[in-house]
């Protein structure tokens, strides 16, 4: 798969997030596209591709944010290294594997965040930050995984058959 | 020849019935047979002018069909047009509304220099809440200035580029705006909370505060300019162990939907480094 479909996804991607997709609010939280992506590159694509999108994406919402510079990325490095150790110790082609891996990088990237927004001087409070935010993120991105990884999916079998990754 | 002559003698009689029939006619004297002719016949005429007259609509149809097809394709781009042009004229009386609001507002409080300015992107970040402008400090934006809409306050500039600026609004969890209850006057602070609500922390025990009551800038500290509204009480936390009061606010501005706002130029804030752990 070439970096550069990569690059362009996870951009065009960090953008949508931060013009359309702030917009629709469910459970008073909007879902991660960029974190979305992410995984689900990392399933469909492996590590290196999963942590390409981390790096592009993160980068772009960080610049788009308003919060301190760098957490987002470094947050989307951890999730998609960790998904990754989860893809190649699970069953790839278990049905519920991206859904699983979603739920669980969602309440994995929320909490990197929170602890590197402390650890920088940035402190948000916790509990309502896990509570109102983290966990109302972690249904609306499970239940929005479908749409993205299908068409992550078909996008990959489309660009990049899939080839056997010997570890 | 007995046949050629029956055959003359036919024609000759039909032709005399018919003279007699126009001769009678003009009389007027065979109006009570075509009369009850025109009775038998109207029920047959009728029906059969009902049943006829489809086949006849369609031929006729059939015959315009291709000028109908051209004029329904140029119709339907007319109407693609119309429709377009009225979502414009639409998107045009919006932003004319929002312009006059802004307008009212600037006559409104003469004090306050304002730069209209379009809301350009969201923060891609659940947990915090900023908004990107189109101006910034070519436009003479700078950071800490106080941003609002007509409806009241919505944040202060945080980070400005050249062209664009980061609006930290009054629901971002490092917000804390100085704050007064309309009604009583008691005095509090405003801050922002995970999930997009806002708090009122540190009433005194003492002093009134209801569902309703208006909450406005109460200018302390010089971050923000006096009398600026920022909400409305929705519900009051009491409890007689602890020190003070909370109450949540509900903004006055929509701030997930918005398009316009306002920086005020003229004022310059003194005391960031108290508010938001900011430098």
């Amino acid at each position: 798969m070439s970096p550069v479909l990569t690059i362009v996804l996870a951009l065009f991607l960090a953008l949508l997030q931060s013009t359309v997709v702030s917009h629709v609010r469910i459970l008073g939280v909007s879902p991660d596209m960029v974190l979305l992506f992410v995984v689900s590159w990392v399933l469909l694509q492996g590590r290196q591709e999963g942590l390409l999108a981390a790096l592009v994406g993160g980068l772009v919402v960080d610049a788009l944010s308003g919060g301190p510079f760098g957490l987002t990325v470094l947050s989307l490095v951890v999730v998609s290294l960790a998904a990754a150790v989860g893809e190649r110790n699970l069953f790839r082609a278990a049905r519920f594997l991206p859904y699983i891996t979603i739920f669980l990088a969602t309440g994995l990237f929320y909490g990197v965040f929170l602890f590197m927004a402390q650890m920088t001087g940035h402190a948000l409070p916790w509990g309502p930050a896990l509570w109102r935010v983290a966990v109302p993120a972690m249904v609306i991105n499970t239940a929005f995984m479908p749409l993205v990884y299908t068409l992550a999916h078909a996008l990959s079998r489309r660009l990049a058959p899939p080839t056997v990754e010997w570890s | 020849m007995k046949g050629q002559r029956g055959r003359a003698i036919a024609v000759i009689v039909v032709l005399a019935l018919i003279l007699a029939w126009l001769v009678l006619d003009q009389a007027g004297g065979v109006n009570p047979v075509r009369d009850g002719f025109s009775r038998l016949l109207a029920p047959v005429q009728l029906v059969l002018g009902r049943l006829v007259r489809p086949v006849s609509d369609l031929w006729q149809s059939a015959g315009h069909w291709f000028s109908l097809q051209k004029d329904y394709e140029a119709l339907r781009q007319e109407n693609l047009a119309l429709r377009n042009q009225v979502i414009l004229l639409q998107e045009a009386q919006i932003e004319n509304e929002n312009l006059r609001r802004q307008l009212n507002y600037k006559s409104a409080v003469p004090a306050l220099e304002l730069l209209a300015a379009e809301v350009i992107g969201h923060d891609p970040n659940n947990l915090l809440r900023y908004l990107i402008i189109d101006r910034g400090a070519a436009d003479g934006v700078q950071r800490g200035m106080p941003v609002l809409t007509a409806e009241g306050l919505v944040g202060r500039i945080s980070e400005v580029s050249a062209s664009a600026a980061k609006v930290m609004l009054i629901t971002d969890p490092s917000s804390s705006v100085s704050a007064l209850i309309q009604r009583s006057r008691a005095t509090g602070m405003v801050q922002g909370y995970p999930g997009g609500e806002l708090v009122m922390r540190y009433i005194p025990q003492g002093d009134m505060v209801a569902p309703g009551d208006i909450v406005l800038t109460s200018g302390l500290g010089g971050n923000f300019p006096k009398r600026l509204v920022i909400g409305q009480v929705a519900s009051v936390s009491q409890r007689d162990v602890e020190m003070f009061q909370e109450a949540v606010v509900i903004p006055a501005v929509n701030l997930r939907d918005l398009e316009m706002v306002m920086v005020v130029l003229n004022f310059a804030p003194t005391g960031l480094a108290q508010e938001g752990g900011e430098p």
